[in-house]
């Protein structure tokens, strides 16, 4: 380790010092005190509304110290270091019972998109203030007619003046509820292709004419909303790449988050890709013992670690000999795979106190990840179009049903 | 976690093992050995020395090795399991880890600069599971120890000149080195379901032979175990990414129904799925062997029965699922995949199976 990160990392360290945010070491930490296993955020509204401006303001100060955007270009608000002092400040917060940084997720998946394709004004407005907290973002894409064969949306955007005015349903959008900007795709022109007719807006969401709903999902929480568009004015100085051009500028932004949701299962992943959630089950059930348990908790162990290691192998050398290429897709099939396990694992151990609540602590609450455990080979893309897309990508075959596909 | 890096030299190192596998150990002669019952021919394993120096790889140069590092030993297994080439490398490659953990710097002179040099085959028979005695039993004479017991499935039991012995001494399992050809041990052929790696059974009455590093070494099974299973396990990747591949460039190629079968997301999803076991395990596999080249026990004693299971399930099902996209002609004699179907198999036993790797790797995450 070079002198040049062991100074930054006692800088971070003294920033969250000096913002009193309490060390993990020797208490559990929030998440792990509450025993929340859920694998999707589903909070409340007022909690979630207390957490986002606890959350909003710890942004801001962090990005004002210059540690929000560590490897950003310095004229949009980054410090201009490299990633592995990024990777030093990340393992730093790992020792720091920090405020959720979740609600800003997108802005590492969405700025690089609007740094290539936006005006350099939106860019110069957007994205510091995306990295500082300032804006939350959503991606407005999939529609009710429009999942897996996104190219077949509907929604419209129509030429007026100086504006576009907007006309169309999303839904399965994250985040829409406390979004102050989402990523569009619209169709500006009906006659062309499929895909030449799409393009892609950042709008105000804001604006008068949208409308936000809360989607209730199968857990009976909610993370998703549908989003109503009912003549919703958009600049065209707003529009993110060019006319047409909308259907890449999703393609870029689905493979930048595919590759951020293989890397791992965030917050809700706590503890169970390391094995100690797993292991603290077999515990409390009384089951440690169990030949067949004990093989499953090593498979479930064994998939989460490899997929690990093959993400880390391939991000440090992308010339081989893994196939770099493929592995963010193949981590997110990993992660499917790997969640269905633990699933399994966890419907096995408890048994009927899976079914009916005995009020025992860490066993009826395995059904929030028991039953979020669905949507998570369906979220940015289902398992059999990340297939469709391996193969025809990677594997050079020509499945007529790849998002790559004419 | 450690970050395992490679470089230009890994490259040159499996296109190497590539090119000679290609040119010295294509599938008709992989099938010679076969059907002649025949570990590797003396003339390859001397070339495979002299030219590339794949048995100096891990061995010091002291002993008139390379003194390079488990990972380059990994790589050149992996090319030579996609290849089915020298069934006789990894157990030497065993032999020699053994002998290096082990510690006993006489025997190290004695045998290491022989392996080295392409004129020793050797073999390593011990059973993996903690939880069971060896089946030989040792006992010290005014003579020296002698060896009594029978191993079944020994590696090219009947070709290796030196063979390592595991066996149960008064102060616990320790290593013993017996020479081939000495009296009071029988060897014999005995039938594998894997056609390319022949096995034997040793039979040990009263055999004269060398302890190894004393009592130290009872305390080195489970490292050796651990070493042998992860050389096995990168033999398992290469014939699992060969059967992959297979699979994909025949779902390219093959016309049905006036299309490539590749077309249709029933053999192209299997084909991806192939490729996620194949990818995933080879990862297993080199971040266990970097930790074993950097020395940090505690977290390889976790890596090494993992890529053992995850590779043993993964070549079992990649080297099936490459059967089933070849349909008919991939259950014929004369197509290969069979044969990696096989090796498959006697590898997923081959130092321990993945049920001994799983439970020794939840035990070692705590649950005892």
């Amino acid at each position: 380790m070079t002198d040049d990160i062991t100074v930054f990392e006692s800088e971070v360290r003294g920033f969250f010092e000096s913002s009193a945010v309490d060390r993990i070491s020797g208490r559990p930490s929030r998440r792990a005190a509450s025993q929340d296993i859920s694998l999707w955020d589903e909070p409340d509204p007022e909690t979630e509304r207390a957490a986002l401006a606890e959350a909003r303001a710890f942004r801001a100060r962090l990005f004002d110290a210059g540690l929000a955007w560590i490897d950003g270009p310095v004229e949009l608000g980054g410090r201009g270091l490299s990633a592995a002092h990024r990777q030093a400040y990340l393992a730093v917060e790992r020792e720091f019972d920090t405020p959720p940084a979740h609600f800003f997720k997108l802005d590492r998946v969405i700025s690089p998109v609007l740094r290539r394709y936006a005006a350099p004004e939106l860019v110069t407005r957007v994205v510091p203030a995306l990295f500082r907290g300032d804006l939350v973002a959503c991606e407005l894409f999939s529609e009710p007619g429009a999942g897996s064969d996104l190219a077949g949306l509907s929604t419209r955007a129509a030429r007026d003046g100086e504006d576009w005015v907007v006309n169309g349903q999303k839904v399965w959008t994250s985040d829409a509820h406390i979004a102050d900007v989402g990523l569009l795709l619209s169709r500006t022109d009906p006659a062309a292709p499929r895909r030449a007719g799409i393009s892609a807006f950042l709008i105000d969401m804001h604006s008068p004419g949208v409308e936000v709903r809360p989607l209730r999902q199968m857990t009976g929480g909610s993370s998703f909303n549908e989003v109503f568009l009912d003549d919703v004015r958009v600049r065209d100085g707003h529009r993110v790449g060019g006319l047409g051009e909308g259907w890449r500028v999703a393609m870029e932004t689905l493979r930048i988050e595919r590759a951020a949701i293989g890397f791992g299962l965030g917050r809700g992943g706590l503890g169970i890709a390391d094995g100690s959630r797993l292991i603290e089950l077999l515990r409390t059930v009384g089951l440690t013992s169990d030949v067949a348990l004990r093989q499953q908790l090593a498979e479930v162990y064994t998939g989460f670690q490899t997929a690990r290691y093959m993400t880390r192998i391939a991000q440090r050398n992308p010339e081989g000999p893994l196939q770099a290429r493929a592995v963010p897709m193949l981590a997110k099939l990993a992660l499917s795979q790997n969640v269905r396990a633990a699933s399994r694992l966890a419907i096995a151990a408890l048994g009927d106190r899976l079914t009916a609540d005995t009020g025992a602590p860490g066993t009826f609450a395995w059904n929030d990840f028991v039953l979020g455990e669905p949507g998570i080979h369906i979220v940015a893309g289902t398992d059999e179009i990340v297939r469709n897309n391996i193969a025809r990508q990677v594997l050079g075959l020509g499945t007529g049903n790849a998002e790559s596909s004419r | 976690m450690n970050d395992v890096t490679f470089t230009g030299e890994h490259a040159a190192l499996s296109e190497t093992v590539r090119e000679f596998c290609a040119k010295k150990s294509p599938e008709d002669v992989v099938r010679g050995l076969m059907e002649r019952g025949e570990g590797s021919e003396r003339a390859m394993w001397e070339q495979m020395a002299r030219q590339i120096g794949m048995q100096a790889l891990i061995i010091p140069e002291t002993y008139g090795g390379l003194g390079a590092g488990l990972l380059e030993l990994v790589l050149v297994l992996e090319e030579l399991g996609a290849a089915l080439a020298c069934p006789s490398f990894l157990p030497t490659a065993i032999a020699a880890q053994t002998l290096l953990v082990a510690g006993d710097e006489a025997a190290q002179a004695a045998w290491l600069p022989g392996i080295a040099d392409g004129t020793t085959f050797a073999t390593v028979a011990l059973v993996p599971d903690p939880d069971a005695p060896q089946t030989v039993d040792a006992r010290q004479t005014a003579d020296g120890w002698v060896l009594d017991g029978v191993v079944e499935a020994v590696a090219d039991g009947l070709g290796a000149n030196l063979i390592i012995v595991a066996a149960n001494a008064p102060g616990g399992p320790a290593f013993f080195a017996l020479e081939g050809r000495l009296p009071g041990l029988g060897r014999a052929a005995v039938r594998s379901n894997d056609l390319t790696r022949p096995m034997a059974r040793l039979e040990l009455a009263a055999a004269p032979a060398a302890t190894l590093g004393g009592e130290v070494a009872a305390q080195v099974l489970p490292l050796v175990v651990d070493l042998a299973g992860l050389l096995v396990s990168a033999e398992q990747i290469g014939g699992a990414r060969r059967c992959a591949d297979m699979a994909a460039d025949y779902a390219r190629t093959r016309y049905q129904f006036g299309r490539a079968i590749g077309d249709f997301q029933a053999i192209a999803h299997k084909c991806v799925d192939m490729l996620l076991a194949v990818e995933s395990a080879r990862a297993a596999v080199y971040h266990a062997a970097s930790l074993a080249s950097a020395g940090a026990s505690a977290e390889f004693a976790l890596a090494a029965p993992l890529a053992k299971s995850a590779c043993t399930e993964a070549s079992l099902a990649v080297a099936a699922d490459n059967i089933q996209v070849h349909g008919g002609i991939g259950f014929t004699w004369e197509h290969p995949a069979h044969l990696y179907l096989r090796r498959a198999l006697a590898d997923g036993t081959y130092m321990g199976d993945a049920r001994l790797h799983r439970e020794l790797l939840v035990r070692r995450l705590g649950l005892d």
